[in-house]
């Protein structure tokens, strides 16, 4: 199903839906694109990918699991709750949000994450069609569709003044009924606003399915891995702003009588990721450079059908030593 | 002038790295290859000399590769602009290298491109850059299909604005060039934060550090930052949690700055890499120029002077030194 709505009406619509909502918008902080509390300002137009990936509004870097408090004897331990106020976050990117569908099976199969799971049923995901690639990305080559996407509650499109939307979900199907800011629309208006994406491809395509029997293949091969990660210098941006990179650590915060649990976002490119007691399995750089592609193209494979690469090109635009994971999975694929 | 430079040509370059692997004179060489993102250069680590046939020393090559120099040891070649040669100088001092183990290349630089800024000059996004382009003492840049010229002001990083050290401090050979600073130098402008009150820096740093994600980039890239674990990883006791919270950020970024006091060349590399842009060398300045009003020491500059943290004077005048 498909509908329009003018500029102008959807920030009116979105002004309506804070009052029942709270509602996230694109906005540029410091210099860097991310998702703001919306307070009925202009929409921005042209805004590219958060530096910070939308990852981190659903798996908090910062997050109290439960408390506990000691007193007079008695000891009290309480669950912190799982978050349900209703929410709106506008103008996600398809490999975002394709990342958010890829790490569900994680966070709500057999050991279910009420944060996550809290997260993802409490917001309504509004996205919208690219016009520019990303430095680095390289989306298509994992079967994202920049112009188009069913990982939304409803998909947006830019057109002159407005945007076509594609409806995808009941929910989105009831916000977008409103006659009062949407226009009903067809398919071929739909189709005709599909753009060409500005920039190009700086790297040569790979074929994934080559990509994934290499990462099978490749993994005994230690020159390779030693090969390829010499020049990681070990820091976490490239976990960090991975929007499906989901490693964490439980930290404890203790004060006389009372104490927090935190979980935070812990990275196979630290050398203490994985050590233990007696042993650190991933002492050497390359062992935990092999565990960071071997995850996303192999191990989440086996366990999910699906690889968990999205392609948004954080990793490849933001290493300090130009560590293009492009060139890895080329050679994987070779 | 009786100096005698060996000078090397750039196409000399290459035969002289496999010369020296030939010679067994080094075991890597250091330098610098053809980036896969636009105005972004790799660090080449070579081992043997058919790995030097993808050296390229054009333009981009920001990063300072004495940072290898905490994991790589043994003889190494490495190429190093000016700046990055205080940072070879400050870890003979430090006794983290021997000057006999390296080989150094001096290789000229015409100042590094800041592409956030130049974006920022050009108003657009760093993503639509298609090209900066050096053309006589200005850039042209091109973006969505339109061409602006921008000053040197507008497009270098800061730190080559006030290029001091041009021609590297120590070299075993240069490459043919020109060693002169990019804009004539200029004073540092003194910070405005400095002047303000406590709260208000205070204020300013928590808004800063309120986005440190703790990805340790900043200490990694640091060829300073050579200890072989940091104090943030200790977890018996735990001195700092990882969590990446205003507290314990604050705790961090200050502990390293202190620590890297009179090691810090201001290479800037920590400000360059950081993912949400902090901007470090505020702090780095700050820093700096108490060392030089405090104890007459600039960082890498000479082999000889006494390291500040390092000396022991009867005449200190703090008390509880004495």
């Amino acid at each position: 199903m498909y509908r329009k709505i003018t500029r102008e009406k959807l920030r009116k619509w979105l002004i309506g839906l804070s009052a029942r909502a709270e509602i996230l918008v694109p906005a540029k902080m410091n210099g860097l694109w991310t998702f703001r509390l919306f307070h009925n300002q202009e929409l921005p137009q042209n805004f590219l990918n958060s530096r910070i990936p939308p990852k981190n509004l659903f798996f908090e870097p910062l997050k109290g699991l439960l408390g506990w408090k000691a007193a007079d004897g008695s000891f009290q331990v309480n669950s912190c709750p799982a978050p349900e106020a209703a929410r709106v976050i506008f103008g996600l990117k398809p490999c975002d949000a394709r990342a958010l569908r890829l790490l569900q099976p994680v966070f709500t199969g057999d050991y279910p994450d009420v944060f996550y799971a809290g997260n993802l049923s409490r917001t309504l995901l509004l996205g919208q069609a690219c016009r520019v690639q990303c430095q680095g990305s390289f989306c298509s080559e994992v079967g994202i569709d920049r112009q188009d996407s069913v990982d939304f509650d409803v998909f947006f499109r830019e057109i002159a003044g407005g945007y076509i939307v594609r409806v995808i979900t009941e929910k989105g199907n009831t916000l977008t009924g409103e006659k009062e800011f949407f226009e009903e629309s067809s398919a071929g208006e739909w189709n005709s606003a599909k753009e060409e994406i500005r920039g190009k491809n700086e790297i040569p395509l790979f074929n994934l399915e080559k990509v994934k029997a290499g990462a099978r293949e490749r993994f005994p091969d230690e020159d390779f891995w030693m090969r390829v990660s010499a020049k990681c210098i070990n820091c976490g941006i490239c976990t960090y702003l991975c929007p499906t990179c989901h490693c964490f650590d439980l930290c404890d915060l203790q004060r006389p009588g009372q104490g927090v649990r935190f979980r935070c976002f812990d990275s196979c490119a630290f050398p203490d990721f994985t050590k233990m007691a007696v042993h650190n399995p991933r002492e050497e750089k390359w062992r935990r450079y092999r565990q960071r592609v071997s995850h996303k193209f192999n191990f989440f494979y086996e366990n999910f059908q699906t690889v968990a690469c999205v392609g948004c090109g954080r990793c490849v635009a933001h290493c300090p030593v130009n560590l293009d994971l492009r060139e890895v999975l080329l050679e994987m694929a070779r | 002038m009786s100096e005698i430079i060996p000078e090397v040509s750039k196409d000399g370059l290459l035969d002289l790295g496999k010369k020296l692997f030939d010679e067994r004179r080094v075991d890597y060489f250091l330098g610098y290859k053809k980036g896969t993102v636009r105005f972004k250069t790799i660090p080449l680590i070579a081992r043997k000399g058919e790995d030097l046939q993808e050296l390229w020393v054009e333009d981009f090559f920001h990063a300072n590769l004495s940072l290898y120099l905490k994991e790589i040891k043994g003889r190494v070649g490495i190429l190093a602009k000016g700046c990055d040669s205080r940072s070879l100088v400050s870890l003979i001092k430090e006794g983290q290298i021997k000057r006999e183990d390296l080989y150094i290349v001096g290789i000229p630089c015409a100042g590094q491109v800041d592409p956030g800024k130049a974006a920022k000059a050009a108003s657009c996004e760093p993503e639509e850059l298609e090209e900066i382009i050096r053309r006589n003492q200005e850039f042209v840049i091109r973006a969505n299909g339109q061409e602006k010229t921008l000053s040197k002001t507008q497009v270098l990083l800061d730190k080559c604005l006030f290029c001091q050290y041009p021609r590297p401090l120590i070299f075993d050979s240069l490459l043919t060039g020109d060693y002169v600073a990019p804009v004539s130098p200029v004073a540092r402008a003194q910070d405005d934060l400095r002047q303000k009150p406590v709260s208000e820096k205070w204020a300013f740093w928590s808004g800063q550090f309120e986005r440190c994600i703790r990805c340790y980039a900043c200490r990694n890239v640091c060829p300073a930052c050579f200890c072989p674990r940091c104090i943030v990883e200790e977890n018996m006791p735990q001195w700092v949690s990882p969590l990446p919270a205003e507290g314990d950020n604050f705790v961090f970024h200050l502990m390293r700055l202190l620590h890297v006091a009179g090691t810090c060349v201001s290479c800037g590399e920590c400000q360059r890499v950081c993912p949400v842009e902090i901007p470090l060398m505020k702090l780095n300045e700050k820093m700096t120029d108490d060392l030089r009003e405090l104890f007459d020491f600039v960082a890498g500059v000479d082999l000889e002077k006494a390291l500040p943290f390092r000396t022991y004077r009867q005449e200190d005048p703090q008390d509880f030194i004495r």
